[in-house]
């Protein structure tokens, strides 16, 4: 805890500036890598959406063939931008909450460059036409204990950190790590075992798949998104958390549903039917601990419009956390019976996978990636102009990605629904909305493209040398963050 | 809170779910005792589907191609949707060409001789699990030249340059103006050097000289698509697993 | 530095720890998964007795018919 003290603010300064110093190589790799990822995964994906409605693009490259390409974007989007983007985050938080300094960086760095090399494997191999053929886990069966043993070497260094912390006060951002940590263990082994290992009915291996997929995005990425949002919110204010208490109830409540989500993949196949009504289940309830962690963090930073509109980082945190109550509401029309006996399988569900994936963990990872990067590369990011364009093309590219897959899948579902019209109806409507779709990822694409520029120039420390931080709005006297001089604002640490 | 309460909190609300959705369910789908046939069927013992061709390579190659994005393979009861009665998909219906109304849902067993069920993600093209049933069905009825594997090769080779099928309601055959959406998969075939017309090779038209071969995935994916045929006239049912009461009970 | 709590004894322990919470379902798997059943061959059992009773009438009608004393100077050399 901060004491009013200027020789225990120093320390605690320079404490936090040699934290910084021994992350720096390894967070900022694993931030450009996964941002150069990112920008390969919308290409893949834009690709694919274009297939939809001009099937004979690009069909002298067998490598991009439907099917094929549409897997490696999601695989690309989840395992090349998601999970380092969410590595990355995660080891700087846990040093900075738990205050301690890493000393794993080199073998961090290797393992996020056997990380690349195993992903790129990966994609390569399904884009060859030789992945597992098992949806939602494309990869072939050997790179999955991969992945696990380079996931092993990233984050268990921030396990140790926490258990050797100082005593006091352990935020709450602490608990959504911890938990995204060894949560992504038990369903990435668990799931590993029972489709590729073990021989099981083919249905079951099709739910274990599902299963994994739904639990990966409600037991990693949202802790991760959450985790870095609570950090966020109090620090750039300068204002504590607005309720501890219903914090740790939005935390029990998404470790109570999250488990139970993903086999509603499986709606309507001869599975013993409770498992899809548990998954469509817990995705209603999803709106719990999503409607406590939104009213939480609206409340820490309202009456404060000039800082969000000011710092990208609190700007796209809170575009995210919106964005999750909109999930959290989507997913309980989407998941009742009627909705789902309609939209199951049409492009509604692409929709809100995507609003998961970019929409809320993408956007909070973004407003950590805005606040981490000049502190660990002492420089300020260099062009307002970059990330209010990486801002607004995404919020408008993420909106039309989401409105065109739920509403085109709603008038599929309609179509396909309707026994008098043939199936040659409900297609064609499929392939207008695809339009939107292709149109909105292009929008997404112009957007990662400065973010990436802009992370690839600081990452040459080329940002600009200053201690004022880059705000969105040149004409504001005096600085959110703190006074000058000062890159952190550590009088109000507390959460 | 303590880290060992917020443990034994994560052991416990993960190890429930874990437990009850997924390790259990696993090793009880694993364990189904075959379903056997009752007394008065002229069948004895266990019912035990087979289907033709190299399924489990075909069944392979349909999930690593993405086929399974596109394209789902379930039948659904009538609460979770319409598809036992929209057109052919869930088998053959009753008209002036066919006898028995062959439809049905699909079942546990279906999947058998699979690595994994490939319900599939998205219907942007119509549901396959009888695709190998109806596409026999409508090239006899339209007399065509072509034999099923010929339209399934041609149709994974250019989609657009072979006629669709579809059976609304009323029952009349139609061949509809629309165009399919499915991307040619152009790595599932070879250019090759012919001599003539070429041995084994599609009825396409490149330079002079060469030919489109399929390869051997090409082959065994067909070959996995005709053995779909997820029907009552598919592999006689057992009276506890037939929902449909008109079906017959074998292929005559 | 709280040495304490922070010193190169509780981080070892700490990393078998984390080590041991991550693999706990994993290893839960490895001790209970062996003791699963497993009837994926049972179906095959089934149709296979009416299999092997075809195949011992077969087997009993082809000894009764097999005429060992032809047989035994057909292939005596001579």
């Amino acid at each position: 805890m901060a004491e009013n003290n200027s020789t225990a603010d120093s320390k605690d300064v320079v404490l936090r500036s040699s934290i910084d110093r021994s992350l720096r190589h390894p967070v900022m790799f694993l931030f450009a890598s996964g941002a150069l990822w990112l920008v390969l995964s919308i290409v893949l994906g834009l690709v694919a959406s274009a297939k939809k409605h001009n099937p004979e693009f690009l069909t002298c490259f067998s490598w991009l063939d439907a099917g094929k390409v549409d897997a490696a974007h999601m695989s690309a989007m989840i395992y090349g931008w998601g999970l380092q983007a969410a590595f990355g985050i995660i080891i700087w938080l846990m040093a900075r909450l738990s205050r301690k300094e890493c000393t794993a960086s080199g073998i961090i760095l290797w393992a996020a460059h056997v990380w690349n090399a195993v992903v790129s494997y990966g994609i390569i191999r399904i884009m060859m036409g030789e992945g597992s053929g098992v949806t939602y886990m494309e990869f072939p069966s050997e790179v999955w204990p991969l992945l696990l043993v380079c996931y092993t070497t990233i984050t268990i260094w921030s396990l140790v950190q926490f258990q050797v912390r100082d005593a006091g006060h352990v935020y709450v951002s602490q608990w959504y790590l911890l938990a995204g940590l060894l949560w992504f263990p038990w369903i990435a082994v668990t799931a590993w075992v029972f489709v590729f290992l073990m021989d099981g009915h083919p249905l079951m291996v099709a739910g274990v798949a599902g299963w994994f997929k739904g639990t990966l995005f409600s037991l990693f990425f949202l802790p991760v998104a959450l985790g870095s949002a609570y950090y966020l919110a109090p620090k750039v204010t300068g204002r504590p958390v607005y309720s501890y208490n219903i914090a740790l109830f939005g935390f029990w409540s998404l470790a109570v549903f999250g488990p139970w989500a993903g086999m509603e993949k499986l709606f309507g196949a001869p599975v013993p039917q409770f498992l899809p009504y548990a998954g469509a289940a817990s995705m209603i309830l999803i709106l719990i601990p999503a409607i406590a962690v939104g009213y939480n963090i609206i409340k820490t930073v309202i009456g404060n419009s000039e800082v969000i509109a000011e710092s990208p980082s609190l700007r796209f945190t809170a575009a995210g956390i919106v964005l999750f109550v909109v999930f959290g509401g989507l997913s309980v029309l989407l998941h009742t019976v009627p909705a789902l006996k309609l939209t199951q399988f049409t492009y509604t569900g692409y929709g809100f996978d995507v609003l998961g994936l970019y929409g809320v963990f993408s956007l909070c990872a973004f407003g950590a990636i805005y606040f981490i990067v000049p502190r660990i590369t002492r420089r300020e990011w260099l062009s307002r102009r970059f990330i209010k364009w990486h801002f607004f093309c995404s919020i408008y590219g993420i909106s039309s990605v989401v409105i065109c897959a739920i509403a085109g899948g709603l008038s599929q579902g309609q179509g396909i629904e309707d026994l008098s019209q043939p199936f040659g109806t409900m297609a064609e409507r499929a392939t207008q909305f695809s339009w939107g779709v292709t149109l909105a990822w292009a929008f997404i694409l112009f957007a990662n493209l400065f973010f990436c520029l802009h992370l690839f120039l600081m990452w040459a420390r080329l940002g600009r040398r200053s201690s004022h931080p880059t705000l969105l709005d040149a004409h504001h006297p005096t600085s959110p963050h703190g006074p000058e001089g000062e890159v952190d604002n550590y009088s109000s640490a507390s959460a | 809170m303590t880290f060992k309460a917020f443990i034994i909190g994560l052991l416990a609300t993960f190890g429930i779910p874990w437990l009850l959705l997924v390790v259990v369910p696993y090793s009880t789908m694993r364990s189904l005792d075959p379903v056997e046939y009752g007394k008065d069927s002229e069948f004895t013992g266990a019912f035990v589907p087979k289907r033709d061709g190299r399924i489990k390579e075909g069944s392979r190659i349909f999930g690593q191609e993405g086929c399974a994005l596109c394209h789902t393979q379930v039948i659904r009861p009538t609460y979770a949707g319409n598809d036992v009665h929209r057109g052919e998909w869930a088998g053959l219906r009753k008209s002036s060409s066919v006898d028995e109304d062959t439809r049905r849902e699909t079942i546990a067993q279906d999947f058998q001789q699979e690595d994994v069920a490939h319900i599939g993600q998205t219907r942007v093209g119509p549901d396959l699990s009888n695709f190998g049933r109806r596409l026999e069905h409508y090239l006899k009825l339209n007399k065509s030249s072509r034999t099923p594997e010929q339209w399934s090769l041609m149709h994974l080779y250019n989609p657009k340059a072979v006629p669709r099928y579809e059976v609304p309601e009323t029952g009349a055959q139609i061949i509809t103006a629309w165009k399919s959406a499915c991307p040619p998969k152009s790595g599932l075939f070879d250019k090759v050097q012919v001599n003539g017309a070429g041995y084994g090779t599609l009825p396409v038209d490149i330079e002079a000289g060469m030919g489109i071969k399929p390869s051997d995935r090409a082959r065994a994916l067909v070959s996995y698509l005709l053995s779909l045929k997820k029907d009552t006239l598919g592999n006689p049912l057992p009276d506890a697993l037939n929902f449909n009461p008109k079906a017959p009970k074998s292929e005559e | 530095m709280d040495h304490t709590r922070d010193n190169p004894l509780k981080r070892f322990s700490a990393f078998w720890i984390a080590i041991l919470l991550a693999t706990s379902f994993g290893i839960a798997l490895i001790i209970t998964q062996p003791f699963a059943p497993d009837k994926t061959d049972k179906a095959y059992e089934m149709v296979s007795e009416g299999r092997l009773e075809i195949k011992d009438g077969i087997d009993r009608a082809q000894d009764d018919a097999l005429n060992e004393a032809a047989l035994a100077e057909a292939l005596s050399p001579s």
